[in-house]
């Protein structure tokens, strides 16, 4: 499949600040998630791929062009900015309008394109009146969101699109996404909550400090990082035995013991091979397990791990 | 044979890029609807309406004009409020009285006034004691006239009620006399501080904050992410503004010269077409230069005042073809063509073909630079134009 973005060795700083740091990473087709905590250099990337900002160094295309100063480009790509910000004196209709102008939709069709990207996201019509300053965190962003639809892009790209939302307003923003998915739209999100990501997404770009720490499928990030440090949580009836044993074995990083209720935490070095020995491990130590939790399988253990 | 799960329909196409038109309509209906709420207009309007307000207040009519010319008093004035006063005593005044006591005063103060020759190289004792000499006499006069048509009460009244004038008389005409003609007022509140200060100022305003205003509100990037290059976008956001100014500064021009008009300042009609053309090519080269001014710093304001007292006030005023890298050298040129203007300012007249090049070419090279600029500049955080 041909990857939407494709970024070599991509970097971007102001002054002294690193924004981004020689990334080099694929966007696949789909919904793609960002995730990476403040300051980790989601947004410097999105503007890049928005053509808002050029790379310092390094090269990133968009369906295979450079998006700074390239209108034909920038028309096959929707943007909604962070934050709350709308011209506060206008009302929605009136702002989309505009925007559906500037976007090369024809001014016959630019007032019900506005409408009907204000139904797409389920502004309710009794608040098309409305100037938008008097709105809400969340009709903000559904207005936000609306106006990225405008020009029907093949790649919209969100920039912590949630902020703001109640549970009731993220679940309606990732159905709108989902449907847009399923429509064939590409769908580049950013959050610094994975959680919001984890489900929609099924792939991520996992960032932190200006540098891409993990990307791909969720499974595939997990795999990328089975060499990482994992931490098991085990319960047995003779927790020393089976201590004992994975001590001699070298393959404690380290551990917890709580012989009373049997209870036995430790961290691994290297997982991959603490689980090719574990079967082996386990029966010469004689232990019965009762029980055997791995605290690393969900992403936001991995998310927590790598932007600690 | 599995044909394999579904591929995902691809979207529909995007639209064409836009045309300039498109554009400009686009910007146009943000500019404009921005502007159309109840509370904006009410604001606007009454900013429209000071400078009018204080051109009514300070230009004077031909009618108080001339009662505050006259020499030695207002005979209408005083007895106007001399019958008040004796309307409170309880004595009023007859209208046959009232007639009669305004022919005596009217007639004294012009004989006072005639009899009163100014004296080269007088000294101001002196010829403030001539005055009060003069006026005694003129009040004497007065009352030995009152008398056969006041009664005793009304006489005593108006007795009182002169003498009680005399150093209000001797004050005014004290005072320095003004060295300005009636319309003189109506042109330095029309030209040199709404055409040569408002206007341009309202101009960079309004043109400098184009940019300034989206970065500060954190809504450029919803423009500058569209399908449109950024000069062409720049270019239909000045128009648009251009537009806008052009009409609220008509509206304004129309105001000051309705005032002038209530106030029967001659030959508006020969100044109005020339001012209005001459602003229609003025605010376009102002709201450039206000363009420049924002795309280089975002204290504009600032910037436009310091190029004010460098360029117009500075070189401007140099009497070499220096001058002619000042706009208000060009636009002065152009309104030295009328006569009323040319009767309050000492403009030199000089080329008009030179001047409305000057001010054609100008805001296609201030544009041009900041449309450059525009298109270089990264705009990565709201915060990073406040420097």
């Amino acid at each position: 499949m041909t990857p939407l973005i494709q970024a070599h060795e991509l970097s971007r700083w102001y002054g002294i600040v690193m924004g981004l740091n020689n990334v080099s990473f694929e966007v696949q087709p789909g919904l793609t998630g960002l995730v990476g905590p403040n300051g980790a250099g989601k947004s410097t990337l999105i503007q890049i791929i928005t053509g808002q900002l050029q790379p310092s160094s390094g090269a990133l295309t968009v369906f295979g062009g450079r998006p700074w100063n390239n209108p034909p480009l920038l028309r096959r790509i929707g943007y909604c900015p962070e934050g709350e910000a709308v011209p506060k004196d206008l009302q929605p209709k009136d702002w989309l309008r505009g925007l559906a102008l500037l976007s090369g939709v024809p001014p016959r069709e630019a007032a019900a394109r506005a409408e009907a990207v204000l139904d797409e996201v389920n502004l309710p019509r009794e608040h098309w009146r409305r100037r938008m300053g008097q709105y809400s965190k969340g009709m903000k962003q559904r207005v936000k969101l609306a106006q990225g639809l405008l020009h029907r892009p093949e790649l919209l790209v969100l920039d912590e699109p949630m902020n703001g939302l109640d549970p009731m307003g993220r679940q309606e923003v990732a159905h709108i996404l989902k449907d847009l998915a399923s429509a064939g739209v590409s769908i580049l999100i950013s959050s610094h909550i994975l959680a919001e990501l984890e489900s929609l997404c099924k792939s991520i770009l996992l960032l932190n400090w200006g540098r891409i720490l993990a990307s791909g499928s969720q499974k595939e990030i997990r795999s990328d990082i089975r060499n990482w440090s994992e931490e098991l949580e085990i319960e047995c009836d003779s927790p020393e035995m089976l201590l004992r044993r994975l001590f001699d074995a070298g393959v404690l990083a380290g551990f917890d013991l709580d012989p009373e209720n049997g209870r036995l935490r430790i961290r691994v070095r290297d997982a991959a091979s603490f689980y090719e020995q574990w079967t082996g491990l386990l029966l010469a130590s004689g232990a019965a397990i009762y029980g055997l939790r791995g605290r690393s399988r969900s992403l936001q253990n991995i998310y927590d791990k790598v932007t600690a | 044979m599995n044909p394999g799960p579904p591929s995902p329909p691809s979207p529909p196409p995007p639209p064409p890029l836009p045309g300039f038109f498109a554009v400009l309509r686009g910007v146009w209906l943000l500019t404009w609807k921005a502007q159309w709420n109840w509370r904006r207009l009410a604001g606007l309007a009454g900013a429209m309406l000071v400078l009018p307000a204080l051109v009514l207040l300070t230009t004077a009519s031909p009618t108080s004009w001339a009662r505050r010319q006259l020499a030695f008093g207002d005979a209408g004035a005083q007895v106007t409020s001399f019958g008040r006063r004796l309307a409170r005593k309880g004595s009023p005044l007859s209208p046959q009285q009232r007639a009669q006591l305004k022919v005596i005063l009217a007639e004294e103060y012009a004989r006072a006034g005639n009899s009163f020759q100014e004296q080269p190289g007088e000294s101001a004792e002196s010829r403030t004691q001539r005055l009060k000499d003069q006026i005694d006499a003129c009040g004497e006069r007065m009352v030995t006239r009152a008398q056969l048509m006041l009664n005793a009460k009304q006489l005593a009244e108006f007795q009182d009620f002169e003498k009680k004038n005399r150093p209000a008389i001797v004050a005014r005409l004290n005072e320095p006399a003004p060295s300005w003609g009636r319309t003189a007022p109506f042109y330095h509140w029309l030209v040199d501080f709404y055409f040569f200060i408002i206007l341009p100022l309202t101009c960079v305003r309004g043109s400098g904050a184009l940019i300034r205003d989206e970065l500060q509100a954190d809504t450029l990037g919803f423009l500058i992410t569209r399908p449109v290059s950024r000069a062409r976008l720049l270019l239909a956001k000045y128009l648009a503004q251009t537009a806008w100014l052009e009409i609220l500064l008509l509206l304004e021009t129309l105001l000051l010269f309705a005032v002038g008009e209530a106030r029967q300042i001659p030959a508006l009609g020969a100044l109005l077409p020339l001012l209005l053309a001459v602003q229609f090519l003025a605010i376009p080269a102002w709201s450039a230069l206000g363009v420049l001014f924002g795309q280089v710093t975002s204290r504009f304001m600032a910037a436009a005042l310091v190029y004010g007292a460098i360029v117009e006030m500075g070189i401007g005023r140099i009497p070499t073809n220096i001058n002619t890298l000042s706009l208000m050298r060009h636009i002065k040129t152009l309104l030295s063509h009328n006569a009323a203007l040319q009767g309050t300012y000492d403009w030199q007249p000089g080329g008009v073909a030179t001047a409305i090049a000057a001010l054609v070419i100008a805001p296609l090279l201030f544009f041009g630079v900041a449309a450059l600029l525009f298109s270089l500049i990264e705009y990565h955080h709201a915060t990073e134009m406040q420097k």
